[in-house]
């Protein structure tokens, strides 16, 4: 009896100090860290994803492809993982063109100053938008009026450092890793509907290497992830690649305007 | 002496126990230090369980960033936050925990810690029988459509079963406007409308419409004919009690329907009524055998007298019922 009552309080004390330790180790000895109270991001990982932001910034065009995995919750909630391959085309501050190729869909988006154009070639519909003239413009309005993301909004943004900063809490390094045979920077993040990770390479430029988003909100947790390959930050690219093509007999249809809340748009 | 036992295992645990919890807050807290960041034991990949959601009927997803996909940025908003208000782009707070100069990029010198490589000594790379799996090369191809395959064998389909009758007394142009298929029909047999049977299902339940007798299971309709059935597409008014599971609620309507393959049903007190496809309902896709028709410079797709017109929905395509065109 005597020996369980010493366990209790030998316990109790040794996990008392392990906590007291613990909240001194969070006294606030780095000034940096302890700007606010609920935004918390490493210093080092900010710095790491603003030199791959600024690299991205300073390219005037480039071009990139990507694997995209990307779960699917069925009903049953057994998560099911759709691949698929994307080739991207940026050239600023207005032109986007992307191709998804994937096990379920195709998707083509044509994005050119004043208008974006969406094309699913296997029911050979396409649908126009007018919008406004730079691209971040776009993506807001797109998202706000609706509901659609040009694909990794984030990255060929103008500005992708202040883009996932604005939602994101914390961050820290988690370390160096491999991706691809390239030496990357693993960076870790949580924002309030995801919890997101990045690769960057180490080299210079520090452009992305893997990207990896996880829906905490959604049935299932499901994750999405990107893995970059060939960029090119000089691409050259020529108007045309921006200029839809379209089959002749596509078929037009209309965006339903989620803001306004009616099915049809003009 | 089994207390003693006992007593340092438990007081050794605690001990343990307290060392895990400085070691794991350390570790997260110093970025990666000492090669702890990575995959230690703290950041479990624990996925939550939950049904409903997103089925793979979804017209869109995998591609773009529907609803935010695939970006950070709007990833709170999509259906969750539609018409979001966050449109303003507010610096970041993490702006100010920036560094305000940061030192000329180059290449980064590897973060401390001496982590272990990664790749190059793992052992265990040398699993025998790898790399020639033999004959995956000649597989059929599965792509895409995976709908409306069904098996047909043993229906023998005549539509000369069909007298007058039914096609005008109760089905008018609506009947011609079915497609081939009960599209929403469980996939394991495939039934076919004017398909002739010899017996029913034995759990087939009796529906009276108008004063007509017809059997029904599972979502399929039988009439019966010359001492044989044949299946005849859902008889509007019909009330049955339970639906096919393959059924989905449809949405942009007001009250409870159900769309069982371009079949619609709508819920009342004693079981699911067969109605006219409702205008205004949504769907994710077009029942099989729905027919492309153009009026007046519009697409739309015709099926069991519903006019389904295609919108994008974010990047999806999704089907409105509408009015029949004038």
């Amino acid at each position: 009896m005597v020996g369980i009552r010493y366990i209790f309080i030998i316990a109790f004390y040794i996990l008392s100090s392990a906590f007291a330790l613990h909240a001194q180790a969070q006294e606030p000895t780095d000034t940096e860290t302890q700007n606010t109270s609920q935004v918390i991001v490493d210093p080092e990982a900010a710095e790491i994803l603003e030199e791959m932001s600024d690299a991205l910034e300073a390219a005037k065009e480039f071009t990139f492809d990507t694997e995209i995995t990307n779960d699917r919750t069925l009903d049953s909630g057994q998560a099911i993982q759709i691949s698929g391959t994307m080739k991207t085309a940026v050239k600023r501050p207005n032109h986007v063109y992307a191709k998804y190729v994937g096990d379920f869909n195709t998707r083509e988006v044509w994005y050119s100053g004043d208008k974006l154009t969406l094309y699913i070639p296997d029911k050979d519909f396409y649908g126009v938008l007018k919008t406004p003239d730079t691209l971040d413009a776009t993506m807001d309005f797109l998202m706000e009026e609706y509901n659609f993301s040009l694909p990794l909004a984030d990255v060929i943004s103008a500005d992708p450092y202040t883009s996932v900063m604005e939602t994101t809490t914390s961050g820290f390094v988690v370390g160096d890793s491999m991706v691809r045979g390239k030496e990357c920077t693993h960076l870790a993040f949580r924002a309030q509907y995801v919890d997101w990770q990045i690769w960057i390479s180490n080299d210079d430029p520090a452009l992305p290497c893997k990207l990896v988003i996880e829906y905490k909100e959604l049935e299932g947790v499901p994750q999405y992830q990107a893995i970059f390959s060939n960029w090119n930050l000089n691409p050259k690219l020529s108007k045309s690649a921006f200029k839809p093509d379209l089959p002749k007999d596509a078929v037009k249809i209309d965006f339903i305007n989620f803001k306004k809340d009616k099915g049809d748009d003009k | 002496m089994k207390n003693n036992i006992r007593f340092t295992s438990i007081l050794t645990a605690f001990i343990l126990l307290s060392l895990m919890i400085l070691a794991t807050h350390d570790a997260f807290s110093r970025r990666g230090g000492g090669g702890g960041g990575r995959g230690g034991g703290g950041h479990s990949m624990h996925r939550g369980g939950g049904g409903g959601g997103h089925s793979m009927n979804r017209g869109g997803g995998g591609g773009f960033g529907n609803g935010g996909r695939g970006s950070v940025k709007y990833s709170g908003q999509g259906s969750r936050n539609r018409g979001g208000s966050n449109v303003q782009r507010p610096k970041s707070n993490v702006a100010q925990t920036r560094p305000a100069q940061r030192p000329s990029t180059g290449n980064r010198p590897n973060n401390p810690g001496n982590k272990p490589g990664y790749g190059n000594n793992r052992p265990g790379n040398n699993k025998p029988g790898q790399g020639n799996r033999p004959g995956n090369g000649n597989r059929p191809g599965h792509g895409g459509n995976n709908s409306g395959n069904f098996n047909n064998n043993n229906i023998k389909v005549n539509n000369n079963y069909y007298g007058g009758r039914y096609n005008n007394r109760y089905y008018g142009g609506y009947w011609n406007s079915w497609g081939g298929y009960y599209s929403g029909w469980a996939f394991a047999s495939g039934i076919i409308i004017g398909a002739a049977i010899a017996s029913i299902p034995q759990d087939s339940t009796t529906v009276y419409v108008q004063g007509d007798t017809f059997y029904y299971s599972d979502g399929v309709y039988y009439a019966e004919k010359d001492s044989e059935y044949v299946v005849i597409p859902p008889p509007e008014g019909a009330v049955v009690t339970e639906l096919p599971s393959s059924c989905t609620s449809v949405s942009g309507v007001s009250g409870d329907y159900r769309d069982c393959g371009g079949a619609f049903y709508q819920r009342q007190s004693d079981g699911y009524k067969v109605v006219s496809p409702p205008v205004g309902a949504m769907v994710n896709n077009l029942p099989d055998g729905a027919q492309k028709t153009d009026v007046g410079g519009q697409t739309y797709f015709l099926f069991a007298g519903g006019y389904y017109q295609p919108f994008y929905s974010g990047n999806s395509v999704v089907y409105k019922i509408v009015s029949p065109p004038a």
